[in-house]
Parts: C-alpha cells; structure tokens; sequence
C-alpha cells in the first residue's frame, strides 16, 4: 500500500465514517446506529485512558532525556518532577488510591501546592489592576469605571452601603456582557460547525498529526 | 521640591510589596473578626434554589465533582449546600468526576461536611447515594453517561459492580437524571451540550467567577438552570439554605480585599490624572 493511502486516505475515511456515525445516531432513530455508536463512545474513553498512560511514559522518556543532556539550567527540576511522579505512582499503585498513605501524601503534597498557585494569583492580578488601570483614553476611561463598578459590586460591604450598585452591576453582567458572550458563541458555534464539515470531508487533516498530510 | 516627587507622582508608584502587605492585612482581619453583612441574592443562585425545591423523594442528582484542590474554598461549600437542600426533600444522589482529582475531592468532603449530613437524614451508600469515581475521556464520557451511564463506568469508585448497588438498579441514562450539577474551575459548556441541549436534562453549573461571564449567555438562554458564581454563589445558597457556613465567611475577606483595590485603583487614577499636564 502506498503512503499516500495509509497516512492520508485511510484515516480520512475513518474519520468520516465515525463522524456520520455520531450525526446519524442523533438525527435518524435506527437501532443498529445507537449501538455502533455507543461502541464508538466506549473506544473514546478506552482511548482517553490509554492516552494519560502514553502521556506519562511521554513525561518520563523527555525528562531522562532532559537530565541526561543537562539542558538549560532548570534540568534539576526535571529530577524533582520525576521524583514526585514515580512517588505518587508507587504509592498509588502499592497501596491503593483510596488509601490512607496515598490520601496522606496529596494532602499534604498536592493539595497545599494547588491551593497556593490560585490564591497567588490574587496578589499579581491586584498589582496588574493598580499600574495598568489607567484612565489614558476615552476606551480606558470606560474600562476603568466598568472595572471599578465590578470591583466595588462584588464586595457585600459595598452592596450594603451603595445600594444602587448592585442592579448595576446585574445591568453589566446581563445585558452588556451577555450580548457580547453571546455574539462570541454564535461565532464559535458556526466556525465550529465550519470546521466539523471540512474535518468529516478531509479539507482539514491537522488531526491527522501531519502537516504535509494537507 | 522635584517636579517627578510631588505626591501624585508617588501615588502612581506605591511598591507592590506595601499593596501585597495590606492585601495580607485585609484578609486576615475580617477572618479574626467576622463582620456578617447581609448578602445580596444573585438571580443565578436563586434559579438553583427554586429549582432544588422542585425535587421530590427518590428523585436522582448527579453529581459531577470535578474542582481540583486550588478551588476546594469555593466548590465544596457549594456541593455541601446544594447536597443538603436535596437531601431535605429525599433525593438520591450520584457523584462522579471527569477530573483526576475529584475522587479526593469526593473523599475529603464526605469526612469533613457529608457524612454528617447523611447520617442526620439516615442515608446509606448504595442505597440513597454513590461515587462512581473518575472517567478519562471529558465530552466523550459525558456523551456516554448521558446515553448508558454503564458504558462508561462498571463499577463504582470502591470495585462493587454498578449492577449490584441498589441506588443504580434504576439509574441508566438521562432519563434517570432528574438533574445534574457541575462543580468546575473549567468550562463546563459540554456539560450542557451533552445533558441540556441533547436530552433536556436540568443542568446546574457551579464556576469559578472567571468563567461566570461565559456563561450567562446559557443561562439566559435557560440552557442553565442554575448558575452559582464561585465563592459567592456558594456565600448566597448557604444563605438561601439558612445554613451559613465556609463561604459566607470568605465574603467579607472578598470586601475588604476587593475595596482594598478599588483604593490603590483610585489613588493611581487620581496621581494620574493629575500629572497629566506634565506629559
């Protein structure tokens, strides 16, 4: 066979023909359909499984590498990276992810870390608004009050002294942001759309991983 | 005195080590020494609450665990909450999780605030409610648990067989799900493509306030039933409940920080302004 028909054509085919597969199980009630395409949703999470496992030998495989070659100055975090992940996967597997050694290490590994990283983010997010909010245009003046509006709106201490401030901020929230969000998911929606038919038609094969592929 | 020193100028360049300091300052206090202003009641979160007082006894939630451990503060007084309205009026409940952290999440909620709550209502697993634990696979699992949950899942998160837990004898697909509810610092639209859009299933979202503004869009178009807006819309439905608990206490925390920054924003605008001839 020729590479042309393998990597390209091939696939082009599969993909159409699970993609009409999915359409024709929602628009057309035949019994022989839904059950193909239930098959084809139980693949979809073998595989999704089967990907977090090639991920992680994906994970090992470029940080050896990495520590190996002593590439650029953080390679020692590629030590501690492996270190954490065999520790949690022998634990895990070793004595079970419900266990008590297992639940002790998240807790007090992951969870701690996880709980700082959003939190910190405050702190960058509340310099970030006090140096750039600055009313140096028309656009930045509006932009600065909206901004000031929200703030102000979203503390409760706010809402009491400053009544006024709350259907205000409703007003923002659901008229002026709901038609901009809105006008952004119907251009989603029909790119979307857009996109779905030149995937199923083999216009569009980047998913296929190649891109001389088009 | 120089031109470039005058206090407006400084107003414009306070180092961010005093503002990170105060910030500090202000979240501690109002933790010490709770204040307990009233809270206004968003329209979003009483959607949810009029919404969970519909339910009737035996009536199925599921339950989607999907918060990770950054945002613990904000979805488990929601889950926490919305758990305890339902169980008032006898409904059982399913929890799952598409995010690899929810079976901790799950765990940690259940020995902290659930277990309690079961007890009081003398709930049992298995019978009035389950955690069938984590599926890979995002809308692909979502499409599958909307059709034939036992597509997706054979056993529940603790090895028992789906078939043999009493709770999902008559639990198979979205005709069984009286309603779901997402908990999720994610976007959750495939969550209403798969379970609103497709089936009509009520579907409840619990964000965090960054992803609020995506989706007010789905819950005017009523896509959404219910939609609770981070740390405050679990801060509202604990008060709608009457069971003020670790939400209501982060929203003072939430005003003094936030006028904090209004301040700092005023100040720079202000030293801004009025420099503004020299430029």
């Amino acid at each position: 066979m020729s590479t042309q028909l393998v990597r390209r054509t091939i696939p082009i085919i599969i993909t159409f023909l699970v993609g009409m597969i999915m359409i024709g199980q929602w628009f057309l009630q035949v019994a022989s359909i839904s059950e193909l395409a239930t098959s084809i949703q139980q693949w979809g999470i073998i595989l999704a499984a089967f990907s977090m496992g090639l991920g992680s030998v994906n994970i090992i495989i470029r940080n050896v590498r990495r520590i190996r070659r002593r590439e650029g100055t953080d390679w020692l975090y590629a030590i501690w990276l492996l270190f954490i992940f065999f520790l949690f996967s022998i634990v895990g597997i070793g004595f079970g992810s419900t266990s008590p050694q297992y639940t002790y290490i998240f807790n007090t590994i992951l969870q701690p870390l996880s709980g700082t990283m959003y939190p910190a983010s405050l702190f960058f997010l509340a310099s970030a608004i006090y140096r750039t909010f600055r009313a140096r245009s028309s656009q930045a003046i509006i932009f600065v009050i909206v901004g000031a509006i929200m703030l102000l709106a979203n503390a409760p201490m706010m809402g009491a002294f400053i009544p006024p401030i709350i259907p205000l901020k409703s007003w923002i929230m659901d008229v002026e942001v709901t038609a901009a969000y809105r006008a952004i998911l119907l251009g989603i929606g029909l790119g979307t759309i857009v996109l779905g038919f030149r995937v199923l038609f083999g216009l569009e094969t980047a998913h296929l991983g190649r891109e001389e592929a088009q | 005195m120089d031109e470039k020193n005058t206090i407006w100028h400084k107003l414009q360049n306070i180092p961010r080590e005093i503002l990170y300091i105060l910030l500090i300052i202000s979240m501690i206090i109002p933790l010490l020494y709770p204040l307990g202003l009233p809270l206004p009641i968003s329209a979003q979160t009483k959607s949810l609450y009029d919404s969970l007082n519909t339910l009737k006894e035996e009536d199925v939630i599921l339950q989607f665990v999907d918060w990770g451990a950054g945002s613990i503060s904000i979805h488990q007084p929601g889950c926490v909450a919305v758990t305890y309205q339902a169980i008032s009026y006898g409904a059982k409940f399913v929890y799952l999780s598409t995010n690899t952290e929810g079976p901790l999440m799950y765990e940690r909620m259940v020995t902290e605030d659930l277990q309690s709550i079961f007890d009081k209502y003398g709930y049992e697993y298995g019978e009035d409610y389950v955690f069938l634990g984590y599926v890979a696979g995002a809308e692909t699992a979502l499409a599958a648990i909307a059709s034939n949950i036992r597509t997706a899942y054979s056993d529940d998160y603790y090895g028992t067989p789906i078939d043999d837990i009493p709770l999902m004898q008559n639990v198979r697909n979205y005709a069984d799900y009286d309603m779901i509810v997402t908990y999720t610092m994610g976007s959750p639209e495939s969550f209403v493509r798969q379970f609103n859009t497709q089936y009509g299933v009520v579907t409840h979202v619990h964000c965090g306030e960054m992803m609020t503004p995506n989706l007010l869009p789905f819950w005017a178009s009523g896509q959404i039933t219910g939609l609770l807006n981070g740390a405050f819309g679990a801060a509202e439905l604990e008060v709608l409940i009457k069971r003020p608990g670790n939400a209501v206490k982060l929203t003072d925390v939430y005003s003094f920080s936030n006028i904090l920054v209004f301040v700092f924003l005023a100040m720079g605008n202000i030293g801004f302004i009025l420099t503004r001839k020299e430029r």
